[in-house]
Order: structure tokens, then sequence, then C-alpha cells
């Protein structure tokens, strides 16, 4: 099957309806597949007003064009809806092999629609695709799910995506997992699935998948891996010491976030970071995701005995700094707790960092914590215990399960909350890199850092080095990464492949697989049409452009390290990015604009 | 006294955290042959070029300040100074 002629997989959970539908070779064009395709379909298909947990919603799981191929990371898929925490449109990209297995099954998209009335799970081997009974899997964590079904459906080779007791509860930072241990993880994905009685998608795929230039494709293919592997960053430290080879990195550039921002150095540092996890013993071995040279993922035994995945640097950070814990055993416990109960990990740690703030500030009585520990900054305990109580709604928990934002507001304190639109920030302050302080404002899934990481150039130094604190080169900056990442997305590779591959690479690969000769200002056009669908979704379900903003604290000086008395300079760059958009000035795409990207309803 | 400290690849290559160069001021490029006089492995490769640049996603810093916003190499370092090494990296 030639990559193009994968199929549209529909499934009416209300109905039990399940369809297969051809996909226009111009549609593909347009927007190559996964985020980008997706996202076209769920604009024309939903009225982005609704709400996402109702059973109007549909929720997406996109395969990448390249998927299931031998491209270099080519197994990434993603699921898009509209997303439970933000309302923005929602885009959760993950690794591991679940979108190659979907896509080895004959598919590109598969759209859920409806509402089961009761817990189902879905089941497709190539054609024959089943809706299922899913009784005795619900309250099942992510682990005893895939493991039990694995079993049931006697096929140890299938892939499986589901969700944990956080997204039956519709906690609105639950995730999707797939194969145990990769994680759809941002925007409420999770609580979107639950709100359809879905449990678990298992798929299992035969298919053989053929670019439309095979001869070419294999030679872009050992170019592009060659690249990969003798690249610094993708050959050697990604693979050495995981995405915790950031922690010193931007700790020691005066960026690394502690205390839920009060800081922007944590002077516990070395006791935490990518250098601990291996002199430690923890670290065992290097995880690969599908067709992945890189290997950056952690396999991890703590003392104990406990073994699993992570933490990876945002993870670790987010229960680790941002909550001044320095115990790395409790913080690589409350990751398995988060991929077990399928809480994204980065809004989980965020969201109780907002909890300690507003508990330190005698905000949050001690009556209300139920006999739980004391939510004081650093407590390992606290970072435990409080993420089973959120993945479980038990206790305070139900409080902290939709997030930083909703919690702050609660009592009275949303600027405890460090969020964009709702979504927890990563683990960069944005005083300390400006670019990446706008891409934060700006992006279409609220607080995030994969939708255009500035880090790279204003800190990394990839593809060159910028000055963190210059502005008149910036916003251009953050528009080119923005478009070139929804083009790497749209792809279904990995956006780590960026740290050694340019646009011209990723237009290849595009271009044999495709049987197109895009030159690269066509490929980069591409991504600029996905990022103005995506907005466009946003402003039609009414979030304001007045969004594009930062928590206030990025107003005020940094107050330590070498970063110190550096404040945020949003609104300086705000006004030329949109320009650069071709939006208005108050942040709206020109009819012009759209109508010249070929976007319409 | 000039306070040079390793990390990520550096440090687990080299196995120590950091040493001191008694030197009162002196430019980069001098600083770190000085500090692998005092290491036992040589590292000079993981932070530059066969042609003595910088490679490309090298961070070296000086207080914090990557020296690429400096005078790159010929940046002066004074007794006092903290300068940090890394070699490329990349994550997220």
């Amino acid at each position: 099957m030639l990559i193009i002629e994968r199929k549209l997989l529909r499934i009416n959970l209300s109905s039990g309806n399940i369809t297969s539908e051809t996909i226009s070779e111009d549609l593909i064009k347009k927007y190559l597949g996964g985020r980008g395709l997706a996202s076209k379909y769920l604009l024309n298909e939903i009225d982005p007003k609704i709400d996402p947990l109702s059973s109007q919603n549909k929720l997406i799981f996109a395969t990448g064009l390249l998927a299931g191929t031998n491209a270099p990371t080519g197994g990434r898929y993603m699921v898009v809806t509209k997303g439970s925490l933000t309302g923005t449109i929602a885009s959760s990209n993950s690794g591991g092999f679940f979108g190659a297995e979907l896509s080895h099954a004959g598919y590109m998209l598969l759209i859920i629609e409806g509402k089961s009335e009761k817990p189902v799970f879905i089941s497709i081997k190539d054609d024959v695709v089943k809706i299922n009974d899913a009784s005795k899997y619900w309250g099942l964590d992510t682990h005893k799910t895939t493991d039990q079904l694995l079993k049931e459906c006697n096929d140890s080779k299938a892939r499986i995506a589901c969700i944990g007791p956080a997204g039956e509860k519709l906690s609105l930072i639950a995730c999707i997992i797939n194969d145990k241990n990769r994680a759809a993880g941002r925007t409420g994905v999770g609580a979107v699935m639950g709100s359809k009685n879905l449990k678990a998608i298992i798929v299992r795929g035969s298919e053989k998948l053929y670019p439309k230039d095979p001869v070419k494709f294999q030679d872009a293919v050992k170019k592009k891996v060659e690249l990969l592997k003798n690249n610094d960053i993708t050959g050697e430290g990604l693979p050495a010491l995981g995405t915790k080879i950031l922690d010193s990195i931007i700790n020691q550039n005066g960026l690394y976030p502690a205390y839920n921002f009060q800081q922007a150095t944590f002077d516990k540092i070395l006791e935490v970071n990518g250098e601990a996890l291996v002199e430690k013993g923890y670290f065992k071995k290097k995880v690969a995701c599908y067709a992945c040279p890189i290997a950056c993922g952690r396999s991890v035994t703590l003392p104990n005995g406990r073994t699993g995945e992570g933490p990876e640097y945002e993870t670790g950070w987010a229960y680790g700094a941002a909550c001044g814990v320095s115990d790395l055993i409790a913080i690589t416990e409350a990751n398995f707790i988060c991929n077990e109960l399928g809480l994204d990990t980065i809004s989980a740690g965020s969201t109780i960092a907002c909890a300690m703030q507003l508990y330190e500030n005698g905000y949050i009585s001690r009556d209300e914590l139920n006999n739980g520990p004391e939510l004081k900054f650093g407590s390992s305990e606290a970072i435990v215990y409080y993420t089973q109580a959120m993945g479980t709604r038990s206790g305070f928990g139900d409080k902290l399960a939709d997030g930083s934002a909703r919690l702050a507001e609660a009592y009275g304190h949303p600027k405890f909350s460090m969020s964009v639109k709702k979504q927890e920030l990563p683990a960069y302050d944005p005083r300390g890199a400006q670019g990446h302080g706008l891409a934060y404002a700006t992006s279409n899934r609220g607080g995030c850092h994969v939708r255009g990481f500035l880090i790279s150039p204003e800190i990394l130094g990839v593809p060159e080095k910028l000055d963190p604190q210059t502005l008149d080169d910036k916003p251009q900056w953050v528009k080119t990464f923005q478009d070139l990442t929804a083009v790497i997305d749209s792809a279904g590779l990995c956006l780590f492949t960026s740290f050694a591959l340019g646009a011209d690479d990723y237009r290849d690969l595009i271009n044999c697989g495709l049987g197109y000769n895009f030159t690269t200002e066509e490929v980069l056009t591409i991504g600029e049409r996905i990022w103005n669908i995506e907005r466009k979704f946003n402003l039609d379900s009414g979030i304001s452009p007045e969004e594009d903003k930062l928590p206030e604290i990025f107003s005020k000086p940094i107050p330590d390290g070498p970063q110190k008395d550096n404040v945020s300079k949003l609104e300086k760059l705000l006004p030329e990015y949109y320009k650069l958009r071709g939006w208005t000035e108050k942040g709206i795409p020109t009819d012009e604009k759209l109508k010249g990207l070929e976007i319409q309803r | 006294m000039i306070k040079v400290r390793f990390f990520t690849l550096l440090k687990l290559y080299l196995g120590i955290n950091e040493l001191i160069i008694e030197a009162k001021v002196v430019k980069m490029k001098e600083l770190i042959f000085l500090a692998r006089e005092k290491t036992e492995k040589d590292f000079v490769h993981k932070l530059l070029n066969k042609d003595g640049t910088l490679k490309k996603g090298t961070i070296i810093l000086i207080n914090g300040k990557n020296i690429l916003h400096l005078d790159g190499l010929e940046s002066i370092i004074n007794s006092g100074d903290d300068v940090d090494f890394f070699p490329p990296g990349g994550g997220g």
C-alpha cells in the first residue's frame, strides 16, 4: 500500500457505525497527515464552541505522513481534538509503536465520534474493526489494562493506547498512554477519551507501506540517518543522558524555574539532574521508539526494585525544581504513578507546585488536606501522595485534578498558576529567553515548549546561537520554528530530529514520500497553513487573542542567577509577530491571509 | 583563582565536577588547555573542532554568560570567575 492510500477509519460510539473513507490526495498535499490533516478535519466537522467533554467532540488519532515507513523516528502519532484543559485545539504527540502499527493497519486517521453508553475498547486488525465491552478494564491503570488486553486478544505484538483512572474520572490533565510509557500528554486529551467511555484502542496491522518514490526515499533515509548519528546532540548527548541532559544546561544559563517559578535556578540541581540519574545507578538502559536511531528514552530501576521509564527533562523538573524537591527517587516514583494513572506529568507536577505556593501563603488550609501530608515546597511525600490522589480524584486530589489554573482561580489567586490558556508552562523561565516567551504566549494549544522550541537557538546554539535577550529577530524565528514544527509533526517525525536536520531534509523525505517536488518554501507554507487553521479553530471557539499572554510574574524581574533582573518583553514582540503572520493588529488572520493559504471550512 | 565546572557528558566522562585554575587573567582559549593539563583524559575534542573553533552547540559560560555573546574563545576570564563547560546538548 502506498502511504497516501491509507484510509480514514470513522467509528461512531453512539450508533456503533464503523466506516472507512478515502482521503483525497489534494488534502494530503495541503496538510501532509498527522497534526495538519487532523486539524483540517476537526475544523470541518465540529463546532469549535462545543463543550470538549460533550458527545459532539471528536477524538482523532492521526498518524503522520511517513508513519510506518523507515524514515528516522517515523512512528509518531497525534491526538487531535478540542482539548478539555484549554478549550483550544489539542494536538498531543506521542512516540512508541502505536502510531506505526495504526499506519500498518492501513489508516492515516481514526476519527472517533459520539459517546458509548458503557465502557468499550476498540480493536483494529487491519480491516476487521470492532467495538468491544470494556467493563472489566474500567478502573484499571494503564499498565494492567495493557497487559490484560494483550492477553485477552491473544496477540503479544498488538499495540495499545489507553486511558487510566485519571481519564475515566475526567481529570482535565489526563493523558492517553500508549505502549505503557509513552504519552499523548498535553491539553487533557485523556478526559476527552474518558468522556466517550472509550478505555482503549488495540491495533495490529500487516500492511507494508511504500513511499511514492521508493528508491529516492531509501537514499534520503540513509543520508538523514547518517546526519542524526553523526550529530553531537542526536548521536551522542541524547542517547547518553536522554532529555535530562538539559537540566544543568538550563539551570546554569539561569532559566530553570524553581519553587513554582519564584526562582530561576535550583539550588539542589546536582541531586536531580541527568548526570545524577546515571551516577546514582537508577538509569539502566536506553529505550528507542519505532525507527528511531536516537533512543532518548530511559529505562530506570529504583532501589526498591520498581522499574519504569523516565523521568524525562520536563517531568523531572515539574516534580523536582518546580516543587522544590531534590529526592530523585520520589520524582521518579511520581513519574511512574502519572504513567500508570494516565496524568500529564508537566501539568500534574506544576499543579502541585501551585498548590504548594497556595498552601505556604495560607490560602489552602491544613484541614482541607484530609490528613494528607503538608503541601510544603521540598516535600517528597507530598508529590507522591498527591499525584496518586489527583489521578484517582480522591480527597484533596479532586481539587488538583483539573490543573493549576482552575485550582488557583478557585482559591482567588490565579497569579499562582504558571499557565498560558490554562495549560501549565514547561521548564524554561520565559524571562531568560525572549523568543521562547513569545512562543509560549502564541502556542495554539496553550503553554507549551514544542510548538516553537526557541530554546534551541537562544540557549543551545542550534542551528545558530542567538542572544536570548535580543528582540529584533525573534518574531521571525518564532514564526519559522512554529511553521516548521507543524510540518515535522504532520510528517510523523520526532521534533528531536531537528537538532540535526533542517527544513531541506524534511522537504526531501516528504517529496520522496509523496512523489512531489515541493520547494522548501512550499513545505514551510504547509506549516503556515496548519498554524493558521489551528488559530482559526481557537478564535472560532471563542478564545480571544488577548489570551496571547504570560502569567504576571514574568513582568517582574528574575530575582536570582545569571539572568537576574531580566523581565519578559512580550508586549514588544507581539505586534511584529502578528504582522509577520499576516494577521490584524489584534491577532486575527485576515481573509486575505486565509484565502492565500486556501483555508476554508 | 578560577573555578572550572564540568557538566553533562563531560562530567560523566571525566568523573569530576570541577577543578581550580590558579590564574589571575586568562583568555578562554588558554583556559581550556590549562584545564586539560589537570584532567586525566583529554576532553578538548568534546568542545572544539580540530581547527580549534567551537563546535556547533558547545556551551561555555563565564558566570552564566555564553562566551558567544562575549568575545568567543578570546573572552577574558578573571580570578574569581566561574566557568562552565558543556558539550553540545539538546532535548525538551
